[in-house]
């Protein structure tokens, strides 16, 4: 119990460092001062991309997205009243503009031919240094793992994508999920529960539909 | 507890969501249900290889332009705060915009206006002529030396040879006279009184002046 009643405490001190901080560095930007500019990018660049990219799994897009997000963020910080974190706006305006954005190419570029270079061509140096800590059957294993979730949660329903994305992958709370997409709590848990089963069914359709790799063992002759 | 409704909770176990009392009374349901045991380790499964997806790397262009928009917005913020600051950034970007404007024809017009001083200057000093203040040279347009005129009025001079170096003034009159050569004689002093000469020029305009006059005694033999 009292191991409890310390992390409840502990937990509402970090919420009202994070809230402070929040505040901090909003009035930083409503001052314009250059170092908040700076730290709000190192703060939510990653994260943003990181939650456009898994609602839209295109890396160009995502790109489009993550620079709307950020000009809505430097223009409408005056507009910022603090009754939200910052974090939970921030990932609103996302989630929305991310929204638009897949209305837009299903309005206008579905026929379009992708002409985006490889984004393996595209990676930095220090992206392409080998992991050495990982066996590349590992890797492969992985990356072949994270392809199909990631095939799987393209092909659930959006609405459902968005919140099993914002709970799963981007680890928000129920409340901050309420939060972020504007509805109630109820919903979101209706969401999330659908979601999760949706992406499992796709999963496990998907597990069926591939063959079977069969190892067989054969001796010298 | 149907299995209808454990499969409901699942996710709500996932996320340690819920009552205790329901978690309880799922998770006993789960341990002697095989099938809702299988959808529970699915499900669980599932999440940790959600969790465990990288983060997509974000490319290196993206951050640039992230800085730079940045970078444009606090310049906009800033510009925006007060009037003089606005009016500065009006200033500011007028001059930069003409400054862009401008700086495609600059190095063509320094190089036009350059090289026309320096054709003009060497084609000036082709046309501008030394005045000359006197001489017995072929007399230049701006300056012309006196000359005697020649017409019947003049009287004709005798005696031996002589050469006069004579002074004329505006009117053509003689006003001094230096004999150079041969002797000075009454004769040549008439001469000299009431000769008519047409008087130098500066510009057209008469001026001063001086002369050389010589008269040589042509002496016929046979």
């Amino acid at each position: 119990m009292a191991t409890s009643i310390i992390d409840l405490s502990s937990d509402r001190t970090a919420e009202a460092c994070a809230g402070s901080e929040d505040l901090r560095l909003v009035d930083e930007l409503r001052d314009g001062v250059e170092r908040a500019y700076e730290e709000l990018l190192t703060r939510f660049q990653q994260p943003v991309f990181a939650l456009a990219f898994r609602l839209l799994n295109d890396q160009s897009e995502a790109g489009d997205v993550v620079q709307e997000v950020f000009l809505k963020v430097f223009r409408n910080i005056g507009s910022f009243r603090g009754q939200s974190t910052l974090k939970t706006w921030i990932y609103r305006i996302t989630v929305n503009e991310a929204h638009n954005a897949r209305r837009w190419f299903f309005r206008h570029r579905r026929r379009e031919v992708e002409l985006d270079i490889d984004p393996e061509e595209s990676r930095n140096w220090k992206e392409t240094i080998p992991d050495r800590t990982r066996s590349p059957y590992e890797e492969a294993v992985d990356r072949e793992q994270h392809q199909m979730i990631e095939a799987a949660l393209e092909k659930i329903n959006p609405i459902f994508r968005e919140a099993v994305v914002l709970r799963d992958i981007t680890d928000l709370s129920y409340e901050e999920i309420a939060e972020v997409l504007g509805v109630s709590l109820g919903t979101v848990k209706s969401r999330i529960l659908r979601g999760r089963e949706a992406l499992r069914d796709q999963l496990a359709g998907s597990m069926k539909s591939r063959p079977a790799m069969k190892l067989v063992p054969k001796t010298a002759e | 507890m149907s299995c209808e409704n454990v499969q409901e909770l699942v996710s709500s176990l996932l996320d340690q969501n819920g009552s205790a009392g329901e978690r309880q009374n799922a998770l006993a349901h789960i341990e002697g249900c095989r099938e809702c045991s299988a959808h529970y380790e699915s499900m669980m499964q599932m999440r940790a290889s959600l969790r465990e997806m990288a983060p997509p790397a974000i490319p290196a262009h993206l951050r640039a332009n992230l800085r730079d928009l940045a970078a444009q917005e606090r310049i906009r913020h800033m510009a925006r705060r007060s009037v003089p600051a606005r009016l500065h950034n009006w200033v500011s970007s007028f001059q930069i915009r003409c400054d862009n404007l401008m700086r495609p024809v600059a190095l063509p017009f320094a190089g036009g206006v350059l090289s026309a001083i320096l054709l003009f200057g060497m084609w000036i000093p082709t046309i501008t002529a030394t005045p000359r203040t006197y001489g017995v040279d072929v007399s230049a347009p701006i300056f012309t030396d006196p000359s005697l005129n020649l017409n019947r009025s003049n009287p004709v001079p005798h005696g031996p040879n002589v050469v006069v170096q004579l002074i004329i003034d505006e009117r053509g009159k003689v006003a001094d006279y230096l004999v150079i050569q041969g002797q000075d004689s009454q004769e040549l002093r008439n001469f000299i009184l009431f000769s008519n000469w047409n008087p130098g020029t500066f510009f057209g305009k008469p001026t001063w002046g001086t002369a050389l006059w010589s008269r040589e005694e042509i002496q016929v033999k046979g």
